[in-house]
């Protein structure tokens, strides 16, 4: 199938203060998955410019793609962006399937389908596995009903969701679709080549005010070693140097977090100086020098 | 839930130029704080010095584009809905997404080779 996945233009300050733009992890997260599955995986970036709505439409549906896949990290204030560019493209192309997924319409997926029919498919958490799932079962012709965590409007135009999706219980089963980006064009901290990387999901402690554990629903994390493997080929192939990381707490695990650091200085040039950038009060270990 | 804003967003009591230039104040506050100007100044790690210094300049032009944005862009409704209205109700059944599978796996047992791995901690966002 012929896949092209949209990064919104976003509105919010996260975006347009910096000059910098990191990759859409979480869109490449599913592209990798995809493209092993046999299908062709277009990523068109607006963030850069940022893209005006046209020109993002027109680039989107070059080449006739069957499926346009949107989402956005920031994910609710950018839901009426990408509102706007699933109109359009039903507007122009009715039969491409759009599906949409992300935070926010994994919480309201609702009041989405309910406002409008723009959606075809929203998929619900972890988008890897059931993505996948629902395209191969669309171009099989199987009953999307079958597919678990998912969200759709019934024949009757009303909202309706599968049975919840299970947790990815291998996270290093699924590689992230680097080769979606040019990661020349991607940098952070004023011009420093970046990737944002994820080393775990979710977190182990019950703050009753925070919503991230939720979303992904429980704490796992990948193979520190391979992770280190990751960041040193990153660094190694494609000159990155500095890592965000989109973890909620990713020294939830100090031993785990630890063991990665010594693959990652003996598999990365030394004299390049290398930074693993945690978020808002998570530590951020300097892994190699 | 999914926000750190809805403390805020909750406020009844301040009017709302109150509320937004508490927070602004506070803002300035908290960075201007000797010990913060000279970790940003001071810090010995050059590369931490960068990037703080980073955070600093994108923290400033959020700064005056907030206020302008605030006395001079953004339009105020004043029959806006409550935030209950605004986001529908509570989805406190709804908090995990999925549902667990198999039980994660054990972590895998690191062999630490160097133990004296610096671990520089500071904010980041
Ligand atoms: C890194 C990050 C940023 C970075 C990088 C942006 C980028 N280019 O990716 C920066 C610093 C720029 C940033 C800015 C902002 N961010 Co931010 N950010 C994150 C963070 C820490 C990680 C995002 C990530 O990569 N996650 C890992 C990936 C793999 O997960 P994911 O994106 O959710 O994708 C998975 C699923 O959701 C799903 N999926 C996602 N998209 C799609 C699409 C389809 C079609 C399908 C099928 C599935 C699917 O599948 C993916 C794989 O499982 C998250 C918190 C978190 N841990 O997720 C906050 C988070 C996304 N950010 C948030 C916010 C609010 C913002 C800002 C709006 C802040 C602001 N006021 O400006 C801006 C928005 C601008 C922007 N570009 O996103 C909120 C969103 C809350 C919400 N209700 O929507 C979060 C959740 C943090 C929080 N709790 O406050 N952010
Ligand atoms: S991610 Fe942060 S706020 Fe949420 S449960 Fe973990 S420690 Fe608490």
């Amino acid at each position: 199938m012929n896949i092209v996945l949209i990064n919104p233009p976003h509105t919010a300050i996260g975006s347009r203060v910096p000059d910098d733009h990191l990759p859409p992890l979480g869109l490449l997260a599913i592209g990798g998955p995809l493209i092993d599955s046999g299908h062709q995986v277009r990523l068109v970036d607006a963030e850069f410019g940022p893209m005006p709505l046209a020109a993002l439409v027109d680039e989107a549906l070059r080449g006739d793609p069957d499926f346009v896949l949107i989402g956005h990290s920031g994910s609710t204030s950018a839901h009426p962006t990408a509102l706007r560019i699933a109109e359009m493209i039903k507007a122009r192309a009715p039969e491409v399937i759009v599906i949409y997924g992300g935070v926010f319409p994994t919480y309201h997926w609702r009041d989405i389908l309910a406002a409008t029919d723009v959606f075809d498919f929203i998929v619900r958490g972890e988008g890897e596995a059931t993505v996948t799932a629902l395209v191969e079962a669309i171009e099989m012709r199987q009953p999307v009903a079958s597919v678990a965590g998912i969200a759709y409007r019934d024949d009757f135009g009303h909202p309706v969701a599968t049975q919840p999706a299970m947790t990815i219980a291998d996270l290093d089963a699924y590689r992230v679709g680097w080769e979606l980006i040019d990661h020349r064009r991607y940098s952070y901290w004023g011009g420093k080549r970046a990737v944002v990387m994820q080393f775990s999901r979710g977190c182990p402690h019950l703050c009753n005010y925070c919503g991230q554990r939720g979303f992904w629903t429980r704490w796992r994390h990948r193979d520190p070693v391979k992770f280190a493997k990751e960041i040193a080929w990153l660094h190694r192939e494609h000159g990155v140097d500095l890592i965000n990381l989109a973890d909620e707490n990713p020294t939830s695990s100090k031993k785990a977090w630890r063991a990665s650091s010594p693959t990652i200085r003996t598999r990365s040039k030394r004299s390049m100086s290398r930074r693993i950038a945690g978020r808002r009060s998570s530590a951020s270990p300097r892994i190699a020098r | 839930m999914w926000d750190y804003k809805h403390q805020v967003l909750h406020m009844t009591r301040l009017k709302p130029w109150m509320l937004f230039f508490a927070v602004k104040l506070i803002e300035v506050a908290v960075q201007a704080r000797p010990k913060a100007l000279a970790r940003i100044l001071f810090h010995p790690d050059p590369e931490q010095r960068h990037s703080m210094r980073w955070y600093t300049r994108m923290g400033r032009r959020v700064w005056f584009r907030e206020v302008w944005g605030f006395l001079a862009r953004d339009g105020r409704v004043t029959d806006g809905p409550t935030l209950a209205e605004f986001w529908g109700a509570p989805q406190d059944a709804e908090e995990e997404s999925m549902i667990v599978g198999r039980q994660p796996r054990k972590s895998v047992a690191p062999v630490i080779e160097d133990r004296r791995a610096p671990a520089a901690r500071k904010l980041a966002g």
